[in-house]
């Protein structure tokens, strides 16, 4: 499970900046060296004093920004800024300490070490995450589909043998996301011995009521420009039947549902298929599923026995024998057109 | 037990009413039966406490009963002082954010009394609303987020846990008004300040439940389209991943929790509901059944429809999508193939929902019933009674349907789904002695074979349903009835006032 960004983790990158920080207390001292060995050696001038006072007293400075040199790296403090001015003060004199006095101000050289170590830290492949970018993942993962988690359990299966909870939760999904193929399980709630669930499920029924004859409006609607051939026929005939058997039907709409359906029936075992059905041969194999029992149910209920022990026979070979599925099937595929 | 008081404030009452939602401002059948309760005890005096969301010019629907001494209001969403940026943060905030937790998570009565304890601490330096609208509130519901759902959008979960601690610190800084018995009418907000007015005052407190609130609120928020999924958990039921739908669904089962583990006594007005109250934690000791009733004395005498008048059965109810009418619609359909001359009648008024009733009107043509269905819209059943053979009911929710009562007391039988105390109204409780047998028929929801099938049954075989009449008009005589029910509540309500206080109570209001 993700987390959020500790507040420790922050201050654990706080501490380490201070590490490598430059400290004001050495700063100060850098610019005071500048300044004072700037008013010896301007006192110096002014007394017409020898060279050998001018060399003692720059190295006496020298010697003070060596010492802080010496402290930086004994207290494990960043020496960049200090040996900067030793070098600078040594070849220019005190307009050098000056200058890297105030580089040290001004954080410009802190800036680069910031880029140089994140520079590092690609290049060295480093496993430190930032921050921000653990929270945006935490997020973004969090809220996404849980492809580690078990599968969607059947609804019907759930909903006769699942727990209550389950059981409504499963009814929500259905309120929330309708989908025809619900439709049986609404019912095995509707008719559920638990008084809740039944309760729940007449609500769930009441709400998708709407969405039902909606969907069965834009089915009739859709039939007359229907495409050639079963498998659509099939997957209409199929909806239809669950539509007609939800019981959320008008007695109305019912009567045309199930005019609909016989007129579908009649066509995908009369009218000649363009091609046989194929059923699970991958792809969408709950639907093929669905298509398959459907054009089952329809050849039982108008008694085409010998159609359908074609199909089942085809199925079986199909299933020993997938390379030798097409050229059977196209043999023994229910024959259009032909009495029982 | 007091005589009727006329004061409206500040004096204590036998009895206080809490009740959400509904009385005096929503007619319907809760609202109708506290009005009945009220008035069936006279000579006890009463206070109510209604809980609103907002402040409401609405009009009363009930003349307040003259036993009703006062009528407090609780406004669940009209919570908080001026918001406050700069506050002195008193000692104990981390013991209020873990216990207010607490009881919007788990409830009981620990977590109850733990709030209690933490509230008052922190009451007299950082009073409730003022606390709500300051930045004490912004950091428990930061802490909040990171407990639950340190995935999900802040900005749903802060808005829906405001709205949920809201109402419950409403409810925990409303002032109890004095009463020797609370009665709550629901779970929910009513149910924690039923729960806080046992713990702060050491009074009884009645819990009676028409429908199990939980239930219906978790319905509700399981369908809902305004509470956003924030985490995408596809079709899957066994994701663990928290999301706001659950926090809602929590908040109201811990509400219920606390009610059930604190108030003497759950009612309910019939058995199938007990299975559910135990099921949110109410204790087994504390279950009880009172049947609603009604007046018998209004169906007495009348004369029973004989075997030769036209063959009529009957809807009583509203014409909305609740009652499922077009079931009813359509069983008459099938009924007319086998009975040619039925007459059915949907008594009831039509304009509560006009959408739903074109919808009828229009399926009634387009079946070509209009000869068989007939709307009479509101009228005094009473003067129908005796014309109708059997009464059915199709809703697809009831709790326990007066109009079943009403038709077993005229002697008629009846067809109804399986919904509510439906079942053990016609067919009597399991421990019936002794048992009566069948006054009716049930059949399941949104089936109207079943239900033609049923009536069928019931027109053409005049000799059982003259049984299941007289059959189901001696189980109303002998349990439903409003005598009954009112000498139920007044004996518990005698024995509950006149009982000591338990513990040591905090002074009321």
């Amino acid at each position: 499970m993700s987390k959020v960004m500790q507040p420790a983790e922050h201050g654990m990158a706080g501490e380490a900046d201070a590490v490598a920080r430059v400290s004001v207390t050495e700063r100060l001292l850098l610019l005071a060296v500048a300044v004072v060995e700037a008013l010896a050696l301007f006192g110096l001038a002014r007394a017409e004093a020898p060279v050998l006072a001018f060399g003692a007293v720059h190295a006496a400075a020298l010697a003070a920004i060596g010492l802080l040199v010496l402290l930086a790296r004994a207290r494990g403090r960043d020496t960049a800024v200090a040996l900067l001015a030793l070098v600078a003060c040594t070849a220019i004199g005190p307009a050098g300490a000056l200058g890297a006095a105030l580089l040290g101000v001004t954080g410009g050289q802190e800036r680069s070490r910031r880029l140089i170590e994140r520079w590092y830290e690609r290049i060295a492949m480093s496993t430190a995450i930032d921050p921000e970018m653990r929270l945006h993942a935490d997020v973004e993962v969090g809220r996404m589909l849980d492809p580690s988690a078990p599968s969607p359990r059947a609804f019907p299966t759930v909903m006769t043998s699942g727990r209550l909870v389950e059981r409504q939760v499963i009814l929500g999904l259905i309120a929330r996301h309708f989908d025809p193929a619900y439709l049986p399980t609404l019912k095995t709630a509707l008719e559920s011995p638990e008084p809740v669930l039944r309760v729940q499920a007449a609500a769930v029924a009441a709400h998708v009521g709407p969405a039902v004859r909606q969907r069965l409006r834009d089915r009739l609607a859709a039939l007359p420009g229907m495409a050639e051939g079963q498998g659509p026929a099939l997957t209409a005939l199929a909806e239809l039947e669950l539509l007609i058997g939800s019981g959320l039907l008008d007695e109305t709409e019912r009567l045309q549902a199930r005019e609909a359906a016989a007129q579908l029936g009649d066509r995908i075992v009369v009218a000649p298929a363009a091609r046989p059905p194929r059923f699970a041969s991958g792809g969408d194999v709950a639907a093929e599923t669905v298509r398959r029992d459907t054009l089952e149910r329809l050849l039982l209920e108008r008694r085409r026995f010998a159609d359908l022990r074609a199909l089942r026979s085809a199925e079986r070979i199909a299933a020993r024998h997938p390379a030798a599925r097409l050229r059977r099937l196209g043999s023994r595929r229910p024959r259009p057109g032909a009495a029982a | 037990m007091t005589g009727a008081l006329t004061e409206t404030t500040g004096r204590e009452t036998d009895v206080c009413i809490l009740v959400e939602g509904c009385y005096p401002y929503v007619p319907g059948g809760v609202s109708g039966w506290i009005d009945w309760l009220i008035r069936s005890q006279t000579g006890t005096s009463f206070q109510i406490v209604a809980l609103w969301p907002k402040p409401t010019t609405q009009p009363p629907r009930y003349a307040l009963p003259p036993n009703v001494v006062a009528l407090h209001h609780l406004y669940l969403q009209d919570f908080g002082a001026e918001p406050v940026k700069r506050l002195r943060l008193p000692d104990g905030l981390d013991e209020l954010a873990a216990a207010l937790g607490e009881l919007m998570g788990r409830g009981g009565r620990g977590a109850l009394a733990r709030v209690d304890q933490a509230v008052r601490r922190t009451r007299g330096r950082l009073p409730l609303p003022v606390l709500f609208n300051s930045p004490v509130a912004w950091e428990i519901a930061r802490q909040g987020y990171g407990a639950d759902m340190p995935y999900g959008s802040f900005l749903h979960y802060f808005w829906a846990w405001r709205a949920l601690l809201g109402g419950l610190l409403a409810t925990l800084e409303f002032p109890l008004p004095k009463a020797r018995v609370y009665h709550t009418i629901s779970t929910g907000y009513a149910g924690v300040l039923a729960a806080r007015a046992a713990l702060e005052t050491g009074r009884p407190t009645l819990l009676t439940e028409h429908g199990i609130y939980t239930n219906e609120r978790r319905i509700e928020l399981l369908m809902a389209d305004w509470v956003a999924d924030t985490v995408d958990k596809g079709h899957a039921i066994d994701d663990p991943r928290f999301d706001l739908r659950d926090m809602w669904v929590r908040a109201f089962e811990a509400y219920a929790r606390t009610c059930y583990e604190c108030v003497t006594e759950v009612i309910t007005l019939y058995e199938d509901n007990q299975r559910a109250q135990r099921l949110l934690g109410a204790p087994l000791q504390s279950l009880r059944v009172v049947a609603n009733g009604i007046d018998l004395k209004r169906f007495a005498g009348l004369r029973q429809a004989g075997d030769r008048d036209r063959p009529t059965v009957a809807l009583i109810g509203r014409v909305v999508p609740i009652k499922d009418v077009k079931t009813f619609i359509s069983a008459a359909a099938l009924l007319r193939t086998r009975i040619p001359d039925v007459h059915a009648l949907i008594l009831g008024p039509t304009d509560e929902d006009a959408d739903y009733f074109d919808e009828c009107a229009a399926l009634v043509a387009s079946l070509g019933l209009e000869g068989t269905v007939e709307f009479t819209g509101t009228v005094n059943i009473v003067e129908y009674m005796s014309r109708i053979h059997v009464v059915a009911l199709t809703s697809l929710s009831e709790s326990q349907p007066l109009v079943i009562l009403e038709a077993g007391a005229a002697g008629i039988p009846f067809v109804a789904t399986n919904v509510g105390s439906c079942r053990e109204i016609l067919e009597g409780r399991p421990d019936e002695t002794p048992a009566l047998g069948p006054g009716g028929i049930v059949t399941g929801l949104v089936a109207p074979g079943e239900v033609a099938a049923a009536l069928e049954s019931l027109l053409t075989d005049h000799a059982r349903r003259r049984r299941y009449g007289d059959t189901l008009r001696e189980r109303v005589k002998r349990v439903y009835t409003a005598e009954k029910a009112a000498d139920a509540y007044r004996g518990l309500y005698r024995q509950y006032i006149e009982a000591p206080t338990h513990g040591v109570p905090r002074p009321a209001a």
